[in-house]
């Protein structure tokens, strides 16, 4: 039996799963829209292509690979800090298209940056285990094929439980239901902004490995990052739960679409399934309502 | 007092009774002669600029054409669209495309390419009959890429078909009796161009409809139970937008005489927003300025690396340097100027009608 179809999907979903969560933590946290995400992906793409040593070079290789990888998460932290605190604070009060802007603006810096500090460059990043493979109901299955939806789904149910019993988490779901509730309550809001920025650019890093697995590194990422910014609304832009049945629904549809009717046709299949979802339920599956839907 | 003096001396801020205060255009001397100032230096723009300069200005009148449309939906109507290129590319491809097929000349294609991108622009705006917010302005995100796939497939089909080239080429446009060949000959035309669309706009602002978009850019649900049509004046927004993008895209395809789908990306839409921040959210004037600041700064940058010297050190990264100043530009007018270059002059003009005084902008007090 071909199980390579499920295969496909299972790891196109892996890769939306994280991309779309650094989505939704930042929306959650602020409801601000994140487009500089799938820059803040790219450059953490770049960072580990250089960075990053090989894994199996000699006895120090190993934990000198290990180390390395952390602090380009760690370092990720920092740069969603300091994006927060320079500009997207500043930005408190303005309209949300304004926002919106600000982080697109945030984008093109990022892709201003890789393009003069990489200028065009690419490669695969070193990362251990390519040449593994195993062989599950008579098909063959690159170890790198499953490691994107573990690494996902890692990811995505550590978030949740982050949220759901740390006392850091439930002070960013209360400021995610109202947060001039919570600020009179004593939780400073800032400070939550602030660890969600860092929190969402840590994924994004890790998401950037994930790619890492599939192909070269490139400009490209910036295209496939704003396909996973499409299973964030699917989902619910503020709803973690909804992320998985999203990654699916999208992965599914790209994989089947590439595979039997065409392939450019499957690089729009992830918008046309938005289109779909969001016109039968407008919050995405699992998003809250935030308006009134009529008057 | 004569009115003749009465005219020279009043100030354009003073009302002294309603109908000055409802007056399209409250004239002044001094308004009449900056009027007559720049006509008479857009007239004599073509006969003194070198042809660079008389380029980059039809560029930025190409640019003003699309921007409006964007400002009408973005500005005006406060939505969020991610997909002006969209509506570009459709202009572009359609008025080639007819070309292609049946040889329809310049004059009768524009038109055309504005029916087809209001349609897109439609098709668009049909999520916002059940979208709201920041949902609804992610969905011109999708269009966009439907219809840059669409434009692919389209391109392929030909290659494939009549075998063309990667691009689809156009001829000189003609105008009934008359080819424009020259950039001077394109500027009067693209002039003249935008010119109407400014005054479509400035005049919508004014209109009911211009005071639906700015109720409904305001709170959405306090619009609707005010009585405006939101859903119905949102379509009307995204489809003018349309309109305005498939103009200014066809006029593209004739001003390069090339087309192709993969030029109307992303980027593009981030450029025609970054237009209308800088302009000023809203302003029609400052559509002006925004798209005059964002279509210079790349050749200026480039003038400004050549003429320092140091091309052999930045020429690689001349594309990545454009784009870092566009970005810090973006974000400057984000966080110290949100009203835009049209603020700035706004303030500029009243600190110098004012002076010796020092008021602070009339408008202040309303926004």
């Amino acid at each position: 039996m071909d199980l390579t179809v499920f295969v496909d999907i299972a790891k196109l979903a892996g890769i939306y799963l994280g991309m779309a969560l650094g989505f939704v933590i930042v929306y959650r946290a602020s409801r601000v829209l994140n487009l500089a995400q799938p820059g803040l992906i790219m450059l953490g793409a770049f960072a580990t292509l250089t960075y990053l040593p090989k894994y199996d070079s000699g006895p120090r290789a190993t934990p000198a690979f290990w180390l390395t990888a952390l602090a380009l998460v760690a370092g990720g932290a920092v740069v969603g800090l300091v994006v927060y605190v320079a500009l997207v604070r500043p930005m408190a009060g303005e309209s949300r298209v304004s926002i919106v802007l600000m982080t697109l603006a945030v984008l093109f810096l990022l892709e201003a940056a890789v393009e003069v500090h990489w200028r065009g460059e690419r490669g695969f990043m070193s990362l251990p285990g390519n040449q593994v493979n195993y062989t599950i109901f008579g098909t063959h299955v690159r170890l790198f094929d499953l490691v994107p939806l573990v690494v996902g789904l890692a990811m995505w149910s550590g978030v949740a439980a982050f949220y759901k019993w740390s006392k850091a988490g439930i002070r960013i779901r209360a400021v995610a239901e109202s947060p001039a509730l919570a600020a009179r309550r004593g939780i400073n809001i800032d400070r939550i902004g602030a660890l969600s920025w860092a929190l969402a650019v840590a994924v994004a890093v890790v998401s950037a490995f994930t790619s890492g697995t599939q192909g070269p590194v490139s400009g490209l990422l910036v295209g496939s990052a704003l396909k996973g910014f499409t299973v964030a609304l699917v989902g619910g832009l503020d709803s973690i739960g909804g992320l998985l049945p999203a990654a699916l629904i999208v992965a599914a549809s790209e994989v089947i679409t590439v595979r039997w009717v065409d392939q450019q046709w499957g690089e729009a299949i992830p918008f046309v399934v938005l289109l779909v979802v969001l016109m039968i339920k407008p919050w995405g599956l699992a998003g809250t309502v935030e308006e009134l839907e009529r008057v | 007092m004569s009115s003749a003096t009465r005219l020279l001396e009043r100030s354009p801020y003073l009302h002294e009774d309603y109908s000055s205060d409802l007056a399209l255009f409250p004239y002044s001397a001094k308004r009449i002669a900056a009027i007559v100032i720049l006509v008479a230096a857009a007239l004599a723009l073509p006969m003194v600029a070198t042809d660079f300069i008389v380029n980059v200005v039809n560029f930025t009148l190409i640019a003003v054409i699309g921007a409006i449309g964007l400002q009408l939906l973005t500005g005006m109507a406060g939505q969020l669209s991610l997909g002006h290129a969209a509506f570009l590319g459709t202009g572009a491809l359609v008025s080639s495309g007819l070309w292609f097929h049946f040889e329809l000349p310049f004059w009768q294609a524009v038109p055309l390419a504005a029916v087809a991108g209001g349609l897109v622009g439609l098709l668009a705006g049909i999520p916002a009959l059940r979208l709201r917010g920041l949902y609804l302005g992610i969905t011109t995100l999708a269009v966009q890429a439907i219809v840059a796939v669409a434009g692919l497939k389209y391109q392929l089909y030909l290659q494939r078909r009549y075998g063309t080239g990667a691009d689809l080429n156009v001829p000189r446009p003609n105008i009934g009796f008359f080819t424009v060949e020259t950039v001077r000959q394109w500027y009067f035309l693209l002039a003249v161009i935008a010119l109407v669309g400014l005054g479509f706009a400035a005049n919508l602002a004014r209109s009911r409809l211009g005071r639906d978009w700015v109720a409904l850019r305001r709170r959405e649900v306090v619009a609707e139970s005010l009585g405006v049509n939101v859903a119905r004046q949102k379509l009307v927004a995204f489809v003018l937008s349309g309109v305005f993008g498939g103009i200014a895209g066809a006029l593209l395809a004739y001003y390069f005489r090339n087309v192709s789908i993969e030029d109307f990306n992303l980027q593009l839409s981030v450029e025609y927003l970054a237009m209308i921040i800088v302009g000023g959210l809203g302003s029609v004037q400052g559509t002006v300025y925004g798209a005059a600041f964002v279509t210079a700064t790349p050749f200026v940058v480039g003038e400004a690396v050549d003429r320092l010297g140091l091309t052999k050190s930045l020429g690689a990264n001349l594309r990545g340097i454009e784009l870092g100043v566009f970005a810090l530009a973006m974000m400057a007018f984000l966080l110290f100027e949100s009203d835009g270059l049209a603020g700035v002059w706004k303030r500029l003009k009243a600190y110098f009608v004012r002076w010796p005084y020092r008021y602070t902008s009339l408008s202040r007090g309303s926004r």
